[in-house]
Order: structure tokens, then sequence, then C-alpha cells
């Protein structure tokens, strides 16, 4: 502001002095006895150019660099007021392109790259690949001192009554040192201590996030008890607030010793912490400082076999697993994340598909510039002969599409951390609450700035760089006339068709999606998830044990059949569609000698009586169980197709015996065949099932939690409230979720949806943008052309052929596109080949519709300037050069 | 006037020399822009003239160097003038400006004419 009006006074000055001079310089002549008239004439023209005296002396004073671009971004500000459609057509495409690219990369971000808050060195942390590992695993791997630390976790979300209220907490379980290896200090009571692992206490330090949610950040709540899963544990400690845990997108509030795995989580078996067998901890090193990874990484390949065969001295099996498959030292500085595994391929792909968008909408930009350049030819021309050089003109180019850049950024950020927003609602669900920090940092603010100065050069310099290289005298003569010279046009020629061949590859890529979507969509997944709700009720989390967990769940699923509103209920170990959870095994067949290593492997899963009736999965021979199939009845199983199929050919399978164990001893009937249905995923081949009666099933059931299904004709959210009802009876400790079947086997097809809905979003904008910039091509070439376009229909040229002609010279722009976006689709399509499902790379259907979806944009875009061709009046044409 | 005019160019060309100029004529005494100007002429014979374009530019250059500096005078017509003169700073500038131009014309003599010694100018 000072400098301001520093500089205002200074120029004031200026313009005082310049008069002055121009007054004795005017005296002087008079004194002479030149007459007045003539004097000022004579003082004016000996002067010369007072505006760029003015100018050259401003910039002595030194501030005219700041000073400039103050006065070029004023001066770039009125020109696009001048012209608001150009402005907001502008401003709205690159805001979009902006936008979603910094969506996507501040997603990028906070799921990949950016290191563990609140971790000490987090480049120092180093995971093991490939999996979970067993306690046993563990002790062994700490005991050797490869690393300086040796860390384990695992995580789940747990049900928590705080306060008396049940509510779902994301526990994270770790070894006694854990927060002293990350460098994370309390900041009230104390963290984790190896003693409390060895002691198994059960003492829990609370996140900061956890504490000011849960308990209002009440600083005397050490000490306090909180009940977890039925356990009681003590409030030792608060950790700081930038700390979360190290799982990514699942912050974590409570953190205990891991020892209380099996006290807390009677899921994972009473013997977790020495079974062999049992994986499921993940777990977390620190290298020692000095070593490269790689260094560290070549002495645990050589200790790894030591630490395998002395932790699976009693299982060969687990053995013979860990030592055939490769276990490597990975830099976890970013933490863990299990949504990487679904979700990083898919975000990349994405951000190749923004990246084409931001491209096409620069050349649009670029484009629109371009005309704007040819309509302002002249004022280019009268700037460079009143003395401006072509550096300053071409500056003023440049800040006008940097202003422009800039506006689109900012508005693109603020489209962006919604649209971010909106992407992580779209991959969580209630029952994976997807928690990431999209607040953006550094990084995310790095790459904003990038990619606006970067959109501004690729869409500015062109044009720029064109505006100046013109013939200032001929521009001039040219009194008025807007269009001169070639405007470049062969510039904005190649532009269209580097839009056209991006918007192909969006274009395959989102029919590529789409037709992966439809052809997931079109899976019989062997059910009717219609009018059908999933109950899942935590009994095990409020602390059933044993017989108990049975009596529940048989009770609670009696009650339900008993609602009025409800036509069948049932329950199962997992649902149709368990996302991943699965009991497989090898089983075999009374009278079938399998050959040396048949596939012998086989997946249960134990369901109720009406089981099949409710969740619609078709009974094609024998029986489906009933009340009578219970404990101490003959056992029995129901098989599926493929599995009667691959052990029965085409004899009937009903009547036969099995041993679901895969031994000797055949004491299960088979007393029917049903339909496949989907087992773990809709995507899946079909598998091998059988089903065995819940009350006939294996013991761990005990400590499983079972999910009732519900068949109603009643409104979801009305059957939810009846059942909540009917489970509040029993036990009002037990938290229990409800959801549809329709949106549960939805839910398993998220990311299929997030890539068929983004790319078709992402290819009706490239379409778009692509016929906004053909049709101001076409349409500018038609203007140039209107005198010649009379003299071909003043010599006998009818409507009909100027039509085609202005058709063709569209389409051999489109096609020449088409054709160069149809071979780098063809080249470069194979790096989503393994997000599609039952199409291929080079889909046919993909590549047709992606070609004939654009030929009818670009003929939509190409008809109206071909129709105003077709309509020029041959005497007003002929007249208008 | 087609040709794009660089008048930048010329004061590139002329600093040296332009400077030196405009210090020596304020070694008389106080004198405005245009003042300085009419006494570069008269005193070259009509030979030089400066161009306002530069001379402007160059007295507020040599004012930030702090060679000179300038205030407001109002003149026997009642006319208010920007009026420079010399601070000391700029007269030990002038000495040492003058005594390079006199090295430098020295130089280009005796290339110019080998046999005979030129002296000040």
């Amino acid at each position: 502001m000072r400098l301001r009006w520093r500089r205002q006074r200074h120029d004031d000055e200026l313009d005082e002095e310049i008069r002055s001079h121009f007054d004795l310089a005017e005296g002087d002549r008079i004194d002479r006895g030149e007459s007045p008239a003539d004097a000022r004439r004579a003082a004016r023209r000996e002067f010369g150019s007072v505006a760029l005296t003015k100018e050259v002396s401003r910039e002595m004073w030194g501030w005219t660099w700041l000073d400039a671009v103050a006065q070029d971004l004023g001066y770039a500000w009125r020109s696009l007021m001048k012209s608001p459609g150009f402005a907001s057509t502008t401003l709205l495409s690159l805001a979009l392109g902006i936008g979603a690219n910094t969506a996507l990369f501040s997603l990028i971000n906070a799921l990949v790259i950016r290191p563990l808050p609140g971790v000490h060195e987090p480049d120092r942390l180093v995971r093991l690949t490939n999996g979970d590992f067993s306690y046993p695993m563990f002790e062994e791997l700490a005991r050797r001192r490869i690393f300086t630390n040796t860390v384990a976790f695992k995580e789940r979300r747990t049900p928590a009554e705080v306060n008396g209220t049940m509510q779902w907490t994301q526990v994270e379980l770790a070894s006694g040192d854990y927060h002293s290896v990350l460098g994370v200090p309390a900041i009230l009571g104390r963290t984790l201590s190896p003693d409390d692992e060895r002691a198994q206490a059960p003492v829990a330090v609370l996140s900061h996030g956890f504490w000011t949610r849960a308990l209002a950040a009440d600083p005397g709540v050490l000490g306090k008890n909180i009940r977890l899963n039925g356990l009681f544990v003590t409030i030792v400690g608060v950790t700081p607030p930038d700390f979360a845990g190290v799982v990514v997108g699942s912050p974590t509030d409570i953190t205990l010793p891991l020892t209380l795995a099996p006290r807390l989580w009677p899921q994972l078996g009473s013997d977790v912490l020495t079974r062999q067998s049992a994986r499921w901890v993940h777990l977390l090193a620190r290298r020692p400082s000095g070593q490269s990874l790689e260094q560290v990484n070549a002495q645990f390949q050589v200790a790894w076999p030591q630490v395998v065969s002395a932790a699976t001295s009693a299982d060969s099996r687990t053995r013979s697993m860990f030592l055939t498959r490769t276990v490597e030292l990975q830099a976890a500085g970013n933490g863990f994340s299990q949504l990487r595994g679904t979700y990083v391929s898919p975000l990349y792909v994405l951000m190749g598909l923004v990246g084409l968008v931001l491209l096409i909408a620069c050349a649009n930009v670029a484009n629109l510039l371009l005309a704007r350049g040819a309509a302002r030819q002249r004022e280019f021309a009268i700037r460079l002969a009143a003395g401006a050089g072509r550096g300053r003109v071409i500056r003023q180019l440049l800040t006008e599409s940097a202003l422009l850049a800039t506006v689109a950024a900012l508005g693109g950020v603020v489209l962006a951390s919604w649209g971010t927003q909106l992407l992580v609602r779209f991959i969580s669900s209630s029952q994976d609450p997807v928690l990431l920090d999209l607040r953006p940092d550094w990084r995310v603010l790095v790459f904003t700035i990038g990619v606006t100065v970067l959109t501004a050069l690729l869409f500015g310099l062109a044009p720029a760089l064109r505006a100046v290289r013109m013939d200032v005298a001929a521009s001039l003569k040219e009194q008025g006339r807007a269009s001169s010279g070639t405007g470049g046009t062969r510039l904005r020629r190649g532009l269209v068709i580097v839009q056209v061949a991006l918007s192909m590859l969006l274009a395959v890529g989102a029919g590529l999606f789409i037709n992966s979507l439809r052809q997931i969509l079109a899976v019989d997944a062997g059910f009717n998830a219609t009018n059908v709700l999933l109950v899942r009720a935590e009994a095990v989390d409020a602390g059933y044990r044993g017989p108990r967990t049975a009596e529940f769940f048989s009770q609670v699923l009696d009650q339900v059949n008993e609602l009025p509103s409800v036509q069948s209920a049932a329950m199962s170990w997992v649902p149709p569609v368990s996302l991943g959870v699965a009991n497989g095994g090898d089983i075999a067949v009374e009278g079938i000698v399998p050959r040396a290593g048949a596939n012998r492997v086989a997946f249960s899963n134990f369901v109720s009586p009406r089981y099949f009736e409710t969740v619609g999965q078709q009974l094609v021979l024998g029986r489906a169980f009933t009340e009578r199939d219970r404990q101490g009845a003959p056992n029995v199983a129901i098989v599926n197709e493929s599995l009667a199929h691959s052990f029965f050919g085409n004899e009937n399978p009903v009547g036969r015996k099995i041993d679901p164990k895969g031994g000797s001893k055949f004491d299960c009937e088979i007393v029917g065949v049903v339909r496949d249905a989907s087992y773990m995923d809709v995507k899946d081949q079909p598998r091998r099932v059988f089903y065995v009666p819940y009350a006939q099933g294996p013991a761990f059931l005990e400590r499983e939690n079972m999910t009732l299904e519900v068949r109603s004709a009643v409104d979801a959210a009305l059957l939810a409230r009846e059942v909540r009802q009917v489970m509040a009876q029993f036990d009002k400790s037990v938290l229990v979720e409800t959801e549809t079947l329709q949106s549960h086997v939805d839910g398993s097809l998220t990311r299929d949806r997030l890539l068929a809905l983004l790319s078709g979003l992402l290819g009706t904008l490239s379409l778009l943008l692509v016929a906004v910039g053909l049709y101001g091509v076409m349409a500018y070439s038609v203007t140039r052309r209107t005198a010649e376009i009379g003299i071909r229909m003043a010599l006998g040229a009818r409507p009909a052929a100027v039509l085609s002609m202005v058709l063709r010279e569209g389409f051999v722009l489109v096609l020449i596109g088409v054709v160069i976006g149809v071979v780098s689709a063809l080249a470069s399509s194979r790096v989503i080949a393994s997000l599609l499902f039952g199409v291929t790379a080079q889909d046919t259907v993909a590549f047709v519709g992606a070609a004939g979806v654009m030929a009818v944009a670009a003929l939509l875009a190409t008809i109206l300037p071909a129709r105003r061709a077709a309509r020029i009046d041959p005497m007003v044409a002929l007249r208008y050069e | 006037m087609m040709k794009t005019p660089r008048y930048q160019n010329r004061i590139e060309l002329l600093q040296g020399t332009l400077d030196l100029l405009i210090l020596q004529t304020l070694q008389w005494g106080p004198q405005h822009g245009y003042g300085i100007s009419q006494a570069i002429r008269n005193m070259s014979d009509d030979r030089l003239q400066v161009d306002t374009g530069s001379l402007y530019p160059a007295l507020h250059r040599l004012e930030r160097r702090r060679w000179i500096t300038a205030s407001w005078q109002t003149s026997e017509n009642n006319q208010r003038t920007r009026v420079y003169r010399l601070t000391a700073t700029g007269k030990r500038q002038l000495a040492s400006e003058r005594s390079r131009w006199a090295q430098l014309s020295d130089a280009i003599g005796a290339i110019l004419n080998p046999v005979r010694s030129v002296g000040e100018p």
C-alpha cells in the first residue's frame, strides 16, 4: 500500500517534470520568435514518446518489476472481463481439469505418499511383505537383532463401552515397545511398555482423537475403565494429536498390549500367541541407521529361513508354506493400508485419465486463445507500433494466461477438496469406514502450483508467441477487420487432432471400465438379493462364549422368524459374498480315490434351516436342511453344483458320504445339491462349496458371530428397526449392524463402480471439450472462407455440396485423431487389464463404441458451422471482403 | 514508424557518456532537465542532441545512485521545475568518469591515428 502511494507520488512528479520541460522548451522557442502553435508542436516532436520516456524513467526507480506485474495483471483482468464468455468457458474447463488432478493427487498423497505423521524418522521403518505372521515368528525375529527394533501389531474394529454407550472403535494391539520404537510420547500418563506385554496387562493408551471424541478430552481420564469386547481395560495414557497409528485410512483409537489378543478377540483362539500356524500379526521394524534398505534386506533374507524354521518347529505345513513364499522388506514410512491393495492402481489409472482431461482442456484453451489472438491482432499491432517490445507483449499475454490458470486453480482447489471427500465417501462403507487425513500439505500445494504453472505455459505460450509474430504494418492497414492471415489455423487444427486422440484414450478407457462393470452386473450370483436384509450381531464381542453363542443366535433367529413382516429368516457363518472370509480345505468322498495331486479343495459355510429359501439359492436335488438336522442327528451336507460335478461327474451325489476334513471318516451324508452362488466375491470363478447345518458345525463357531438373512417385503429401514428391537430384548450390549444384501453386494463392487463412473464422467467431459474445440475451429474456418464459399456458390455449388465440404473438413481432423487415439489406446490399454472383468483390454465393443461416440460428437460440433456455410448468400459473401 | 523503436538500447549505448555529460553540466550549478539538455546542445555547438527519452531515465538513475539530488523550485515566471544538483559522491564520480573517458579516448585515438598523439578533448 505504501509502495503504491509512493509510486503514485513519483508518477505525479514525473508528469509535472515533463510538463515543465514542455513549457520551458515552448517558452524558449517563442522567445526565439516562433508562433505559439509551432513552438508547441516542435517541442512535442522534439521530445518524442512521452509514454515511453515515462516508462523507462520509472524503470530507473527500481521497483518496476513488481509494478509491471501489477500493471499487467490489472490489464489482463480488464481484458478478460471484456469477454466474459471466453473467460468463464476457459475458467470452468481449467478449474475442472486442475481440480480433478488435485483431488486425485490429494487422495494418492494421503493414501500412499505421505509419511506417517507424528512418527520419529519414518523413513527408517520397514515392513515385511506378503501377508501376516505368527507371534512366535515375531519373537524369533526380534531375538535375532537384524533390526534396531521389531514391532508386531494387529488392528481390528471392536465395539467398546465408554461411559455407558456402545460404539465402534479402531483397536490396535501392539508389542510393548510399539510407542517407543515409533518415537511417540504420551501427552497424558504413559505409553505402552514391554512390561505391559509380559504381564498381559489390561491397559489402554488412547489416541488424541478418541480421547477428545469419546471422552471430551477429560484430563482425569487416567485410571478409568473402558469395556472392550467384554474385557475391562484401564486407561493409562493419551498420545499426541498428530499420531494416528500406523494404518492409513483407519486411525487408531485405542492401543493395547498384543498379549491381550486371546482375551480381547476370542475369535483368534485362546492359543493364538503360541499357535505356530496362526498368521495374524503385521511386522514392522526400524532398520539400523547407516544401513540401506538393500543391505538390511540382504541380511534379512539370510536370517529369515532360520526364523521360519525356529518358529514352525511343530508345524511343517506352515513351515513349507513360508519357506516357499518370498518375504521382502519394504520401506514403511507411509504406514500400512489395506486400501492400497484395492485402490492404488485404480487411483493411478484415474490420475492418468484426469491428466489427459487437463491436457485436453489446455488444448481447448490454447485453441480459444489462438482464436482470440486472431481477433486481437490489431490491438497487438497498435501496441507494438506504439513502442511496446515484443517481449513485453508476450509477457502481457502470458500474464493473462497465468491469471486464468491461477483463478482456475483456486476454483480447482475448492472443487478438489469437495471431490476428494466425495471420493472417500464413495469408497467408505459403514463396515469399513475410510478415514483419510485429506488436509492439503506442502506436497499437494507444490503439485497444484506445478500443475497450474505447467498448464499456463502449455496453453499460453504458443498463442502468445504467435500473437507477436506478425507484420505490424499489414495488420494496421487491415482496418478493423478482425481475421487476417492464417490466424494459426494449422496450429489450431493440430490441437484439435491432439484433443481427439487424447479424448479417444479416455473414451476407450471409459468404454472398457463400463463394459467391465456391465459384465460384472450380468454375472448370475446364484442368489436373489432383493428384499433381503443382512443383520450382524456382535455377540462374541459382547462377551458371549461357548454354547451360549449358539444359544443366543438360535433364539434371536426364532424370534425374528416369528415377526409378522418376515417371510423367512436364516443365518449363516458368512453371508453370500463373504468379502474374502473363507473356510476352505481338502475334502474326501467315500468310494472315490483321488488321483495324486488332484485338487480336492472345497469351501464351506455353516447355515441354518431355511437359508437357501431365504437368500433365494435354488435347490436342484434332494432336500434342504430342517430343524431335525441338529447336534446328535446324523451329519448331513448340501453341496453346490460345482462340487457335485467335479467329484461325481454326472452321478447323483445325494446319499453319498464325505469327510469334510479330508480324512477317511466318512460320516457326513450329502442330502441335497444347490445351484452355484458367489462365495467370496461376485467376480469369483465358481467354487466348490458345501453347506453344513449350523447346529452340526465345527467348534470354532462358538467364537464366531453369525449373520442373519431376513427376507421380507417390508421396507428395509422399518424391518431393521423391528429386528433391532428383537435383539435389544435379548441383550442391549450386543452391537447390531444391518445392511440390505443388495447394498452388501454393491459394496463389494465399489472399485469397479468407481472406475466406471469416473472414467465415464471424464470421458464425457473430454468429449464435450473436444466438441467445443472442434466447433471453434470449424466455425472460424467457415468465417474465414465466407468469400471463397460465396464464390463457389455463385459459380453453382449447391448448398448440399458446401455442407458436405465443411463436414468433410471436420471429419478429416477427427479421423486422424481417432486413428492416433486408437493406436495409442491399443498400445497402452494393457496397463488397466488387471482392473477389468470379463473384457479384454482390446475389447472391440469399447473401441468401436468410443470411435462411434466420438463420431457423433464430431458430427454435432461440425454440423452447425457446416449449415451456416451452406446458408451463405453469395451476394452478401462477395461484398464481405 | 514501422520498426520497433529501441530506446532502451540507445540508452545502453550512450549510458557512460550521457552520465558524464550530465554530471559535467551540473558542475556549474543546479539545473533542471530542460536546462541540462539545452546546455549539452549549446556547449557541443548543436552537435550533440540529448534525447529526452534517454535524459530523464538517466537523471532518475543518477538520482537513485545518489550522484545527484533533486528538489522542486519555482522559477522567475512562477513555474515549478525539478532542479538537479551534484552531490559529493557525484563530484567524485565525475572526476573518475572524466579520467576514464580521457583514457578511453586516448586509446581509441591511438588506434585510429597511430602517428599523431591526441591530447585532451
